[in-house]
């Protein structure tokens, strides 16, 4: 019994983390359209920054979580006016090219500026086991988690129930509708896709201290951000929510059945399934009311 | 059309110089670009018979390796409009199934390719059928993290002697005659791909193709079998970068994970294909010698890495400025002959 409750308290705080690694690409599938595969290094920029803002001045990476926030959403809203605006209506697949372009290009300059090593980082509230009854939870994981909740909420909250939300919702479900009652589109969308881009560097930074990582640990989770989505969908906020928690479950039940190796086989394994499974749910145009 | 349509049509453009088999319903001149082709493809094959420099015949090899992938990737990613990441992952597939072969029977690696295609071929099929209930984009991002889980795999398999990879005996007495056979073949199996690709636009089955690009409901509404034309033209492709894997696993003699199942494979693929022009029968080959050249320069004068970093802006510049390639240069002024 221990053990099971063990799993599941894992499961959901890994859940919880991996829903705000997952929301920025719900958001930006769901309302522009647009698979953002520069997804996966917006994480790792977050990780890096969370890594070297320890590293020089021994910020807290939960203060370089609020601090990368607008750093990589003015990064996103960049890219969206650079590239994702002009291809997005272009022929099918072409924002899809160039994102990998881009992602191409931001991994390899990554990698010779930052060089390849694997590492990770110990922040100072790490390595301390808080009880909760019979199981023990890791105080890097709770604040991991408890930070991501409070930002996948706040999302909510805003998109439910404020007038930019309704704006966003509104795009989500039919951008020449919105348009003609008088919502600027192309604005809203440069909104949502730099949001996905600070929730993207947020989730990095607090993650940093859980796993170990290298630049090539971006495809990694782009790959998670991928599963969030197939699992989920893209119907906003909790579908994000259920696709993550759904990960965060399964990786943490897996952790206990197999060794290391075959673990990260599994999940790509599950992604199969998720395909077959949600597959002809996917045919985009149905799933995106948020 | 059955699953058999691939090898029934491979084996008809096999012939170096393709030649319509059925009556065409297109007008059928040649044109410019198929004399091109056949008359490089003539010079080609005398100067590699002929030429005294191994290095340069290792470069002409890999340069058409990629005419090879690059045509069999504009069959699903040109016509059909679905963009696939993954082409490492058929060419992965391919060597390591002539790897594991031939390190275990002892046959001549090169005799071994049925195999590498028929493995390729139901790995496509594996991946294919439940992988095109997924639109577009999600197909694409598949692909690529697909590719990430075959090298996992191969890294954790015994059989295919994990991290440390597995190493094949030369059938050749000297490099030289290696090199050169392995040039030849590679020009064969280029030839094959982008005949592919010429046959298939003077195909019946184009027209099919091109609807489900252009809108896949609109293309089932008017009967189409979609899943079965993207089903196709995906195995069709896999099966060709299957037979390159297992030349590449016999030229290298020694194939790991990493280097196999490389993604930078995959994103040369998509780069010659694209820059070259998609959905066109020669922009891919086009596409490929050149972005193989500028590779070439690149690897001589830049470091490794950077030479990814310029592939990643090659490609974003191309999709920004001509998204239709340097062929659509052409086809735009004389017609958009195959758009809709």
């Amino acid at each position: 019994v221990t053990t099971v409750a063990q799993v599941l308290v894992t499961g959901v705080l890994l859940g919880m983390i991996y829903t705000l690694a997952g929301l920025g690409m719900t958001l930006s599938l769901g309302v522009l359209r647009v698979l953002n595969l520069t997804h996966g290094m917006a994480v790792l920029a977050g990780i890096i920054a969370a890594y070297e803002c320890f590293q020089r001045w021994h910020l807290s990476p939960i203060v370089t979580a609020v601090l990368v926030m607008p750093v990589m959403g003015a990064v996103g809203w960049i890219l969206y006016r650079t590239v994702v605006r002009r291809t997005q209506d272009a022929s099918p697949g072409a924002s899809l090219l160039a994102l990998f372009g881009v992602m191409v290009m931001a991994q390899s300059a990554t990698a010779q500026l930052w060089s390849g090593d694997i590492r990770s980082l110990t922040a100072g509230y790490s390595n301390i086991r808080i009880g909760l009854g019979p199981v023990g939870v890791p105080s890097d994981y709770l604040v991991a988690a408890t930070g991501s909740l409070i930002l996948v909420l706040a999302v909510y909250v805003t998109l439910r129930f404020s007038a930019t939300g309704r704006a966003v919702r509104a795009v989500a479900q039919h951008p020449d509708a919105a348009r003609i009652l008088g919502v600027d589109v192309t604005r809203y969308s440069a909104l949502v896709f730099a949001v996905g881009f600070a929730l993207a560097g947020a989730a990095g930074a607090l993650l940093s201290t859980l796993f170990p990582f290298s630049v090539a640990t971006q495809t990694v989770w782009l790959t998670y951000a991928f599963i969030v989505v197939l699992v989920g969908g893209t119907g906003g906020v909790v579908s994000a929510l259920i696709g993550g928690l759904a990960l965060g479950l399964g990786q943490a039940t897996f952790n206990q059945l197999l060794p290391m190796t075959w673990v990260s086989i599994v999940v790509y394994g599950l992604l199969l399934v998720a395909m077959v499974v949600r597959g002809g749910g996917l045919a985009a145009s149905k799933e995106r009311a948020l | 059309m059955t699953s058999s349509a691939p090898q029934h049509l491979s084996e008809e453009v096999a012939d170096p110089a393709p030649a319509p088999v059925r009556s065409p319903r297109r007008s059928l001149r040649p044109g410019v670009p198929t004399a091109v082709a056949m008359l490089t493809t003539v010079v080609l094959l005398g100067w590699i018979v002929a030429s005294p420099d191994v290095a340069q015949l290792k470069i002409v090899s890999t340069t058409l390796m990629y005419v090879a992938l690059a045509g069999a990737w504009n069959l699903l990613g040109g016509y059909v409009g679905y963009i696939n990441f993954g082409t490492a992952m058929f060419t992965g597939l391919g060597a390591y199934t002539t790897a594991i072969l031939a390190t275990n029977t002892h046959v001549q690696p090169l005799l071994l390719f049925p195999a590498a295609v028929v493995v390729a071929c139901a790995g496509a099929l594996l991946i294919g059928v439940p992988g095109f209930r997924l639109r577009g984009d999600y197909f694409a991002v598949a692909t690529f993290v697909l590719t990430l889980a075959l090298q996992q795999l191969a890294n954790v398999l015994p059989v295919t002697g994990g991290a440390g990879g597995l190493l094949i005996e030369s059938p050749f007495g000297s490099l030289d005659q290696s090199v050169r056979i392995h040039c030849l073949l590679f020009l064969a199996v280029a030839v094959l791909a982008t005949g592919a690709c010429w046959f298939v636009e003077r195909a019946r089955w184009m027209s099919a193709m091109v609807a489900v690009r252009e809108d896949e409901d609109a293309a089932a509404v008017l009967g189409i079998p979609t899943l079965r034309i993207k089903v196709v033209a995906f195995v069709a492709g896999a099966a060709i970068a299957g037979l390159v894997g297992c030349l590449y696993a016999s030229e290298l003699m020694y194939i790991e994970p990493i280097g196999t199942f490389d993604f930078h494979l995959s994103l040369a693929v998509v780069v010659a294909a694209v820059v070259g022009g998609k959905g066109t029968w020669y922009g891919p080959a086009l596409g490929a010698v050149l972005t193989q050249m500028v590779l070439q320069q690149l690897l001589v004068n830049v470091d490794g890495t950077w030479s990814q970093f310029i592939f990643g802006a090659v490609l974003l510049v191309a999709i920004l400025i001509a998204p239709r390639g340097i062929a659509g240069l052409f086809t735009t002024r004389r017609g958009r002959r195959f758009g809709v």
